[in-house]
């Protein structure tokens, strides 16, 4: 581990670091970019500059984690979430923003990244072998579970009704199966539209839902004036007491991150749920920014377990990341750890800088970030359409996608008003497809029978945590109506 | 509103629910085959709307004005003409579109939409290589 650090420390790579991290909170700003995007587009830049691996894994890392931080900004202080995981986020992080605490709720997000990232590379260095066998066992039967458990949980956790959850997140599953089935290679709901057969890109879906609705909202007061911004120092003891949060946060990241697919969405969405038992539905506040994005950044850390033991990549991140490590020569599995120590451990090393780094440039510059709101809101609301516009149009290069978007706009507005939460919309949306997808695999390998469901002891304790979990939340509403 | 919501999403359920019936497999993939999940969220679906239109409304129904409708109206237009027109002209008579919508002064609107409009161009097209249409 002294290595690694000792490469990572190297002013070359420190600089490196620094760059990545800076370009990447910048491209991770604009919306519907996102991290993934963001490390896709600027590997080739990465790679042209010719440098060693480590210097390579570095910029890699740090543009990973700058990007990340940077779609935190636009969804704590615009509501354009660029990532399922960012959605949560969302709720308290642009609340907090409309009551003027904006920039506290930044500092905060720097801060449990910073924190989630930090403690969960050192789980990564202890873990990691044990991990991946863990990951290995959740197959078909217990993936559909754990998508159960997921939505049932968390579609009531978003405040509001849980008749409402429900209908958004079943909204959401509604969405995710438009399109190609890749079982049985049948269109469904395309209409006869081809540009359909792809079914809705999760970047129109989000998009449409949150910046569209947005400006909806915002056009119902065209002449309001703008909130005057209190730039808040946030406070250390702020900080201090949400360590708790951030630290259960990091544990639940890193343990869900290890699980292929759902990853990131999974682990914010479950975080910020078992903070808001924690606190007895007290609202959240800061804790509501530094539970997801602790979890968040926990969970890219475990979704690198499986790629770098199994070389199996977990997200989309990761298998971007994957073509990266194969581009300089570098093949992850079972063997990477015992045949290219001096790797793992550069990348480890090259991580904890990347976190040091984002959490040393961004808390100073959250001063800055914030003038965003400044602007004018006659000049803000055009700037978020013509972002959301040229995010949307990128994706598949199709104008088709800008009336969908509006579409969608024009229901993400509808639902608000009817106090439906967007948020299980999205995860809906996400998790279904692949729910769909493992309840079928399950039932192909168990030819029809509906006991493979409940075949393992792992599948049976996931089943009961749900129902205990969803008599619980009914339970305690109906006491409290 | 929540009585509204519920109504919209009776209708789409049933149709939801209908075209699902539809859906065959031409050769036997798994044993649950392509309409299953469909069917059964569309149940859930109808079910959650009859238990919402039950319940007793407490949103307000939105003050939908001239506005709104002139942005999505908008929004239809720039995909109309967005591939003719070009990215940067289609997108500074967007944004200039949305300024007057929010009263901001036109002229000064008109500048910005084209500077944004043009510098959202070159840093796409030159910087992250994801070309715009660059129109006619």
């Amino acid at each position: 581990m002294a290595e690694g650090l000792a490469l990572a420390l190297q002013p070359l790579n420190l600089t490196l670091a620094a760059l990545g991290a800076f370009v990447g909170t910048l491209v991770g700003m604009l919306p519907g970019i996102g991290p993934i995007n963001a490390i896709a587009i600027l590997i080739p830049l990465a790679l042209a500059l010719d440098l060693p691996p480590e210097s390579v894994l570095i910029v890699l890392t740090a543009i990973y984690y700058g990007s990340q931080y940077g779609n935190s900004i636009s969804t704590i202080l615009l509501n354009v979430p660029g990532t399922a995981s960012a959605t949560v986020t969302a709720i308290d992080g642009y609340a907090l923003t409309q009551k003027g605490e904006g920039a506290s709720a930044l500092a905060m997000s720097a801060v449990a990244s910073f924190f989630g990232g930090t403690l969960s590379i050192l789980g990564l260095a202890l873990f990691a072998p044990l991990l991946s066998s863990w990951a290995l066992r959740f197959g078909p039967a217990e993936y559909f579970a754990l998508m159960v458990l997921a939505l049932s949980v968390l579609s009531s956790l978003s405040g509001g009704s849980v008749l409402k959850g429900a209908v958004a997140t079943l909204l959401g599953l509604a969405f995710a199966t438009v399109g190609f089935d890749p079982n049985s290679a049948v269109a469904r709901y395309t209409f006869g539209e081809l540009r359909l057969l792809d079914g809705v890109d999760f970047v129109v879906l989000t998009i449409g839902l949150f910046a569209m609705s947005e400006v909806l909202l915002a056009l119902e007061s065209p002449h309001a004036k703008e909130k005057p911004v209190i730039v808040h120092r946030a406070k250390l003891t702020e900080w201090f007491s949400a360590k708790g949060t951030m630290l259960r946060g990091t544990v639940i990241g890193f343990l869900v991150g290890v699980l292929p697919g759902a990853g990131g969405t999974v682990a914010s969405f479950a975080a910020y749920a078992a903070e808001k038992r924690f606190n007895n539905n007290q609202p959240l506040g800061l804790k509501g920014v530094a539970a997801p994005e602790a979890a968040n950044n926990a969970a890219s850390t475990g979704a690198m377990i499986p790629l770098l033991t199994l070389g199996v990549p977990g997200s989309g991140t990761t298998a971007v990341l994957l073509g990266a490590l194969l581009a300089i020569g570098i093949q992850p599995g079972p063997l990477f750890l015992t045949q290219h120590p001096d790797v793992f451990w550069a990348l480890v090393g090259s991580m904890l800088v990347g976190n040091v780094v984002l959490l040393a440039l961004n808390l100073p510059l959250v001063g800055i970030f914030i003038r965003i709101l400044s602007v004018p809101r006659w000049f803000l609301h055009p700037v978020i359409v013509v972002l959301s516009v040229v995010a949307v149009y990128s994706v598949n290069r199709s104008t088709f996608d800008i009336g969908l978007m509006a579409l969608l706009g024009i229901v993400g507005y509808a639902l608000r008003k009817g106090g439906f939460p967007l948020a299980p919309v999205v995860l809906g949306f996400v998790l279904g497809g692949l729910m769909e997808k493992s309840l079928r695999r399950a039932m192909a390998i168990s030819g029809g029978g509906w006991e493979i469901l409940f075949s393992s002891s792992l599948a049976v304790a996931i089943w009961v945590f749900a129902a205990i979990c969803l008599f619980a939340s009914l339970w305690r509403r109906s006491d409290r109506a | 509103m929540e009585r509204l919501v519920a109504g919209f999403l009776f209708v789409g359920a049933l149709g939801y629910v209908w075209l699902a019936r539809g859906f065959e497999a031409g050769f036997i993939a798994d044993p649950i085959g392509p309409s299953a999940f469909p069917f059964a969220i569309g149940t859930l679906l109808l079910a959650t709307s009859v238990a919402l239109w039950t319940k007793k409304p407490s949103g307000e129904l939105p003050p939908v004005s001239w506005r709104h409708v002139a942005l999505v109206a908008g929004l239809f237009v720039y995909v109309a003409v967005l591939d003719r027109l070009g990215f940067v002209a289609a997108t500074t008579m967007l944004a200039s579109g949305v300024v007057a919508l929010f009263s901001g002064p036109i002229r000064r609107g008109v500048v910005l939409s084209f500077l944004l409009s043009l510098s959202i161009f070159v840093l796409f097209t030159y910087v992250l290589s994801i070309p715009l249409p660059r129109g006619f």
